[in-house]
């Protein structure tokens, strides 16, 4: 059945002016019931939510949830995830497999002088990185590590420990403490640390937790 | 002499002379043409910035060599590009014609308007290569320098003065809904634009002022024209009467009412204190009522002609646009809600409701609006009714693919930021895929645009065949029964 009138189909063929109609006056229908309704349970639920959400009106943005910011403030802190810092901080340069890159970037998985060898090298090549010459593995490196002195002790003692437990590694736990420790001692060093350096007695250890330093080669 | 006499002679003195849609539609043809035509500009150049953004997201490392290219620039350039250019001065174009034809009186001093478009522009250029050169105030929908924005007040208030005019001089009796909507839009506008732009705000306060602003330019300024549009051409189009005067200025008031309290809602989780933002989460759920009513008023006129919105270009256009904008505003007002937000706030998901709303709302409903007035004021037909309906299926296509991806996507992303035992860089890899997808969508919205551009271009130069008769998506029909009854 063809529709009664099509307005699409008037005057089709002339010129777009002479096809319009007159746009026709509003139409005079009252609003349904259901809308009343529904504008009703809306003012309604409007009012409730209002009044179950005010917060009296204070100015203090953790009003609701003082209970919340309170229980935050007492939490035992989280220990920090070596792994996590691993992936974030490390692994670009020494790789997932701990393998590093050949001749770029060290390997940190039997890595014996250095990672697990005695606790104070590692702590001092986070804390102000690595630079020249040094051999790992039986191979040269010579680059650029760099310091991560901005990390907190836990965290650098979280990715050493990490590290030193990860792959074929299976060297003793670094603490938080050792890390301050190392970190207060070498207060006024910035340089980053060469590998003679690091090789020598002093630099092996962490004071105040170690007074025989583990023989090395 | 009698009042009833008095008010037959002010009636005669108001009924528009036959033949009064030629002169009306004369006298607004090159504002309206030039409105039209800069905000297509800008539309084109606003999807590249677009493009550019999105690829970003599947390849971080592309373009990152100059500094203008970069993402901090290019996506505080698209939305000010598309929501100062596009839509606000095609806006004017479509507002201005629709306001001369709803008053049926012709626009004197239309040269204001056109010196108000070239001022307009103006500002545009320099405000966006201001953003790529790296001057942004950062601050989000208001990223121009501030004087740009005093131009683009300027310009908006020279081209509102010969409107203001007509409405003195009217020739009807009744103001048409769409007439309410297209006044309070020209106060509502520069109102937010000049409050915002006060040096008055600082810290929580300045937040505050910054999501009114935004939220109320979606609102106040965009969101009535569309409307206005859509309450004009889906009963002029189809033939029949709008279905419900009362709904009309039922929706009409609580949209004013309602909006302008509802963009603290951006702020849930934030500084802000917690009774403004149960405020706005109110009002945003009471957003429900004006929406509803429009919604059903539209619904009730376009009932029925399933036909019509099928063939028409305008019609299918603004039937989409319409449902979009109850699409969007309902998913606005759930959105508001603190559980929701703790998901999708900071999430994609904002940005896939943004455009649901800029675009395949409004956007979509000034193509609709350009499809019908076009060949009235160029006396030129559309080239081609291929190319419109490959515009439309590449748009519609373009933004429901963007809409879902990044729905989907952001909620994805959104749970992932919470769970605790996810790092940071898990919830950006989750929004891979939906980012591709992003991305698709977007090159085929601008495939859409330049194949709009180049109709708009054809149309305005009259090129291409001349034809008899609109251009449909189906045949017309020979003047047959149904036809000659009729006019
Ligand atoms: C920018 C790349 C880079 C990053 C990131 C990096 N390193 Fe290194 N790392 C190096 C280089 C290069 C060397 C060798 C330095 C030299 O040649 O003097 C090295 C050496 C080392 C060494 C000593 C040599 C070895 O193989 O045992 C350790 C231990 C070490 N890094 C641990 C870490 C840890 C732990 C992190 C993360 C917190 C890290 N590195 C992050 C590049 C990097």
């Amino acid at each position: 059945m063809p529709e009664p009138s099509d307005p699409l189909n008037e005057g089709a063929r002339r010129p777009p002016l002479d096809r319009e109609r007159p746009l026709e006056p509003e139409g005079m229908e009252a609003p349904p019931m259901w809308l009343w309704v529904t504008i009703f349970a809306a003012a309604f639920f409007g009012a409730y939510y209002m009044g179950a959400y005010v917060g009296d009106f204070s100015a203090d943005p953790h009003y609701m949830y003082r209970d919340r910011v309170a229980a935050v403030a007492d939490e035992e802190p989280v220990a920090v995830d070596g792994g996590q810092v691993y992936t974030q901080r490390c692994q670009t340069c020494h790789q997932a497999d701990g393998e590093g890159v050949s001749g770029v970037f060290p390997p940190l998985n039997r890595a014996e002088q250095w990672v697990t060898g005695p606790e104070g090298r590692p702590i001092r090549i986070l804390l102000h990185g690595m630079e020249g010459e040094m051999e790992v593995r039986g191979n040269i490196y010579n680059g650029q590590m760099p310091g991560f002195g901005r990390l907190d002790d836990e965290e650098i003692a979280a990715v050493l420990t990490h590290i030193r437990q990860s792959w074929d590694n299976d060297a003793s736990e670094i603490t938080a403490d050792q890390v301050a420790a190392v970190r207060d001692a070498e207060a006024d060093r910035t340089a980053p640390w060469t590998a003679d350096e690091l090789l020598t007695e002093e630099r092996s250890t962490v004071p105040g937790f170690d007074d025989t330093p583990v023989a090395d080669e | 002499m009698s009042t009833t006499a008095a008010a037959s002679v002010e009636e005669k003195k108001m009924r528009p002379p036959e033949g009064w849609r030629e002169e009306v539609d004369a006298s607004v043809r090159w504002p309206v043409i030039a409105f039209i035509a800069s905000g297509t500009f800008w539309l084109i150049v606003g999807s590249v910035l677009a493009l550019l953004a999105s690829f970003k997201f599947n390849h971080p490392e592309w373009l990152v060599e100059q500094a203008s290219l970069t993402f901090g620039r290019v996506r505080p350039a698209h939305l000010q590009t598309m929501i100062f250019g596009w839509v606000s001065m095609t806006g004017f174009g479509v507002l201005t014609w629709l306001w001369a034809r709803l008053l049926k009186t012709k626009m004197r001093f239309g040269w204001l308007q056109l010196v108000s478009v070239a001022v307009w522009n103006v500002a545009m250029v320099i405000g966006t290569i201001a953003l790529l050169a790296g001057f942004s105030r950062s601050i989000e929908w208001v990223e121009f320098p501030l004087f740009v924005y005093i131009i683009i007040i300027g310009a908006i208030a020279i081209a509102a003065l010969p409107l203001f005019e007509m409405l003195r001089r009217r020739r009807v009796h009744h103001l048409y809904v769409s007439i309410w909507y297209i006044g309070a839009a020209l106060l509502w506008g520069p109102f937010l634009l000049i409050t915002f732009s006060l040096p008055i705000y600082e810290g929580v306060a300045h937040a505050t002022a910054n999501w009114w602003f935004a939220h109320n330019i979606l609102g106040l300024w965009i969101t009535p024209v569309g409307l206005a549009a859509a309450y004009y051409f889906i009963p002029k189009v189809i033939g029949r009467p709008i279905y419900s005067y009362h709904l009309s200025i039922l929706g009409f008031w609580t949209l004013a009412l309602f909006y302008n309290w509802a963009g603290l809602h951006h702020l849930v989780g934030g500084p802000a204190p917690q009774w403004g933002v149960t405020i706005s989460i109110v009002f945003s759920v009471m957003m429900v009522i004006p929406v509803v009513v429009v919604a059903l008023n539209h619904h009730m006129t376009a009932f029925g002609s399933l036909k019509a919105v099928l063939r028409s270009p305008t019609l299918r256009f603004i039937v989409f646009g319409a449902m979009s904008y109850t699409a969007v505003s309902l998913q606005g007002s759930f959105m508001s809600f603190r559980f929701w937000q703790e998901i999708t706030h900071f999430t994609h998901h904002t940005v896939g409701h943004a455009h649901l709303g800029v675009y395949a709302f409004a956007t979509m409903v000034l193509f609709g609006s350009i499809y019908y007035i076009m060949p009235r004021l160029t006396q030129w037909e559309w080239r081609s009714s291929r190319l419109i309906n490959l515009h439309f299926w590449t748009t519609a296509l373009g933004i429901g693919m963007y809409v879902v991806a990044l729905t989907i996507g952001g909620i994805l992303q959104g749970m992932t930021l919470l769970d605790t035992s996810a790092t940071f860089m898990e919830a950006q890899f989750i929004t891979e895929p939906w980012l591709y997808a992003r991305s698709i969508g977007g090159t085929l919205m601008t495939v859409g645009h330049l194949i709009f551009g180049y109709l708009l271009y054809s149309i305005i130069l009259k090129k291409g065949p001349e034809l008899e008769g609109p251009v449909y998506f189906a045949p017309v029909l020979r003047s047959g029964a149904s036809s000659s009854s009729a006019s």
